[in-house]
């Protein structure tokens, strides 16, 4: 019923025909006789202005109805073809004969009727194949011919409801089999035999609503991915489990979808199938747990990353036992009230822990991670994070923690030396988290390279704020406000001279000092967009590669200030109201002379005078004092005077001399 | 079932040559309550029914959304934006689609596929105020690439 649906929207979406445009109707070069995109043009055959050279070509979205051996047969050279919703109903025999190098075949959303025996011979090593939402109904539909170096075969979205591998089945360099969201119920080992010649396949059967596989089915199968995700919907993820006894995978994904209806409940017993399944990473994102327990891990001992978003998940129980293997562990978007709900004590070999999005005000509790010697990487953001003492005691015995995201938390106050435990932190994100802070929290950051304090409402007073940060690099401050609206010369900048990349967009800011970053010396990048500044001003910025001034105030710039912008710098001067009058030339003249320079020049226009509000800066029309003709007309008057002097006098000489 | 079916064909097989707008939808016509929508994606119209047609949003809706894929994507962010007489009054902006995690079937879909979402969406609102709204809802993919998008009108009474 659901796919009779689907299927009815489909076909009918072919029908759409789109509102009538006066784009243009010949291909777009993408790149010069080699890459070409005919995409939505409403083409019915191959353009003949096309060269053979093309290589790659998008002919997605247009109306070519059938492939016969003629269609392609100008385009010799071709690898990569791109035919998406083209309405293509019929591939007749050879229709790719002429294009001995085609690797790439994409037949997305095209309701196909007929396949030819040889509809795919030619290519010498056809190596992708995408059949989703064609509309096919067995997999005996796909002639075979000529599809032995396939790679990838995606026949995703369709109405298929038996998984009956053939015998002449491509698997010699088979890397991707999909076959997601199809209507397979029912799958037995002879059906599925032939894959036991593949290794490290990726097998995508998502979302079909398994009712029996043949326990065994996938015995001594070695993959690198299996995604049964959404498949254990009619019966439990037990009878999955079975069919998949014996087999070695990479990574199993076994959770389900928001759109999936049916059963999303799990118990320990229907997960004792995974000890006979040898698994690095599991998935089992969307499911509830009903009997959560340290027997739910009995069978995962062996796991390398185990993710459990979403799976309303409060709490750990203590007593789960030899998880040393386990180094990532992904709790995104459960319920837990305090960290050390999660008794992370069993899990003391993670170097990698995510608890964001927590649907509870997340408590960060005092050493409840204390255990967690090797973890690098802790993502607690967007989890209503409240802390007025933070983060000695929380984050204690994190000794190798390179990486923490507190983003998108509620309030943090930040002692001094906030950090004590945590001295190899490389990367902190604070970003729309309500900070405050004691004179100098990160003091002994001195492998801090990245700092996010980006919407955080911190005090920018505290000129003591970044000391201790010798080896910051990136350092985002958008949003946040300055006294006065002003950057001083003597600010908290003074501690960070390594500083390579400096955000200060948004800060309303009206003025900056002009030696304020003077100490920078090694600002490469720096971002004052979206601010207030009136004034232009390069001097504090020696050796910066970048400069964006982007939606500000100014509208003078001195001629000296442009002029020590290095040769390879770009800036932006987009959306300023510049003066385009005869006061501003200097500025003007640079500008012509420097396009190459700025970014953005389609937005870089004229806000004064009235008369030319609103023109391109690079396209104004501008003369100051006397053109050049005028004084050219000059010189000749001049000149000409002086001569005709000196021949007056040459004459009234003259008749002295004749008259003596 | 049939009531989704005929408004979902209704449309789709509206032939429009010469305007540059998508026709105006209706989603639903009540005495107290009338929903409209326009696609304001240039290149195609979308399919969306809301059942029932009721101005208390706290129970369970049943929405259906039938939308043609011309790109391909991993990352999905829905972004809402809810105007009274062109004054924004509420932006709300959620992450349907990553990567890492999948909370939809749909998730990780390619060009030219056809995502279908029918099912329940709790939006949890007691009653909608009497007024007129204006909602811009927007599909955004991880270029920034605009996936879907459609104006939708709630006249209130």
């Amino acid at each position: 019923m659901a796919f009779s649906k689907y299927f009815y929207g489909v076909i009918l979406l072919c029908q759409v025909s789109f509102p009538a445009s006066e784009a243009a109707t010949t291909c777009r070069e993408v790149t010069v006789n080699n890459t070409y995109s005919c995409e939505g043009l409403g083409l019915t055959e191959v353009p003949e202005s096309l060269p053979f050279t093309t290589e790659t070509l998008d002919f997605s979205f247009n109306i070519l109805s059938a492939l016969y051996s003629f269609t392609f047969s100008s385009l010799g050279k071709l690898v990569y073809l791109d035919l998406t919703r083209c309405q293509i109903n019929w591939v007749f025999e050879e229709a790719f004969q002429s294009n001995p190098n085609l690797q790439t075949i994409v037949l997305v959303g095209n309701q196909l009727m007929y396949l030819a025996d040889t509809a795919f011979a030619g290519p010498i090593s056809l190596k992708h194949l995408f059949l989703t939402q064609t509309g096919l109904t067995c997999l005996m539909f796909v002639p075979m011919h000529n599809l032995d170096d396939l790679e990838t075969l995606d026949i995703g979205s369709n109405p298929i409801s038996a998984m009956q591998l053939p015998d002449s089945f491509p698997i010699k360099n088979l890397r991707y089999l999909d076959f997601q969201l199809n209507g397979i119920e029912n799958i037995l080992a002879k059906d599925v035999e032939i894959l036991r010649q593949v290794t490290n396949l990726s097998l995508s059967l998502k979302g079909n609503s398994i009712k029996y596989i043949e326990p065994k089915a996938f015995y001594s199968n070695n993959f690198f991915s299996l995604n049964f995700a959404g498949c254990a919907n009619m019966v439990d993820i037990s009878v999955i489990l079975a069919g998949l006894m014996g087999v070695s995978t990479h990574i199993l994904k076994l959770g389900t979808f928001e759109d999936v209806h049916g059963v999303s409940e799990i118990t320990s017993n229907m997960l004792q199938g995974l000890c006979n399944i040898s698994v690095a990473e599991l998935s089992l994102e969307n499911m509830n747990f009903n009997d959560f327990s340290a027997s739910t891990f009995q069978c995962m001992t062996r796991l390398q990353k185990l993710d459990l978003t979403r799976s309303n998940i409060n709490f750990f129980p203590p007593d789960i036992e030899n998880m040393s293997l386990l180094t990532e562990l992904i709790l995104n978007q459960n319920k837990f009230n305090n960290l050390c709900d999660i008794n992370l004590a069993s899990f003391s070999f993670l170097t990698h822990l995510h608890v964001n999005r927590n649907f509870e005000s997340l408590q960060m509790g005092s050493g409840c991670l204390v255990k967690l010697l090797q973890l690098q990487y802790l993502d607690l953001s967007d989890s209503g994070i409240k802390s007025s003492n933070c983060c000695s005691s929380e984050l204690k015995g994190l000794s190798n923690l390179k990486h923490l995201n507190l983003s998108n938390n509620d309030m943090l106050s930040l002692q001094d030396l906030a950090f004590p435990e945590n001295s190899k932190l490389e990367i902190l994100d604070f970003s729309c988290t309500h900070l405050q802070t004691s004179k100098s929290p990160f003091v002994n950051l001195q492998l801090l390279r990245a700092l996010n304090l980006s919407q955080t409402s911190i005090d920018t007073n505290n000129q003591h704020l970044l000391q201790g940060l010798p080896n910051l690099t990136i350092l985002d401050f958008k949003e946040n406000r300055f006294l006065f609206d002003t950057i001083q010369n003597d600010n908290l900048f003074q501690f960070v001279p390594n500083l390579e990349v400096l955000i200060l967009s948004s800060c309303e800011l009206k003025f900056i000092g002009h030696q304020a970053f003077h100490m920078l010396k090694k600002l490469k990048h720096v971002d004052l967009s979206y601010n207030s500044l009136t004034t232009f001003s390069s001097n504090a910025f020696i050796n910066t590669m970048y400069l964006n001034f982007a939606v500000n105030s100014i509208q003078i710039i001195p001629q000296e200030m442009v002029n020590n912008i290095p040769d390879n710098s770009i800036i932006n001067l987009s959306h300023n109201p510049l003066d385009c009058s005869c006061s501003n030339i200097g500025f003007i003249s640079w500008y012509k002379q420097n396009i190459n320079k700025i970014e953005d020049p389609e937005d870089t226009m004229c806000g004064t005078p009235r008369a030319v509000e609103g023109t391109k800066l690079s396209a104004l029309m501008i003369s100051c004092g006397m053109s050049t003709e005028v004084i050219l007309i000059i010189v000749l008057i001049v000149l000409l005077l002086i001569i005709a002097t000196i021949f007056v006098i040459k004459c009234f000489l003259k008749k002295r001399y004749l008259s003596i | 079932m049939n009531i989704f079916t005929t408004a979902v064909s209704a449309f789709f097989l509206f032939y429009v040559l010469e305007s540059k707008e998508w026709p105006m939808h209706t989603i639903c016509r009540e005495p107290d309550l009338e929903w409209y929508y326009r696609s304001c994606d240039p290149l195609q119209d979308i399919g969306v029914s809301i059942e029932p047609c009721s101005k208390s949003l706290l129970e369970t809706t049943y929405v259906k959304i039938a939308l043609l894929l011309r790109r391909d994507f991993k990352w999905l962010t829905a972004k809402l934006n809810v105007f009274i007489q062109s004054l924004k009054v509420f932006s709300y902006s959620y992450s349907l689609c990553e990567p890492t995690s999948a909370y939809y079937t749909f998730c990780g879909r390619r060009k030219g596929e056809l995502v279908y979402f029918e099912g329940p969406v709790k939006f949890g609102i007691q009653t909608i105020p009497q007024g007129e709204y204006n909602v811009s809802l927007e599909l955004f993919n991880e270029d920034n690439y605009n996936i879907g998008c459609a104006n939708i009108t709630l006249i209130s009474r």
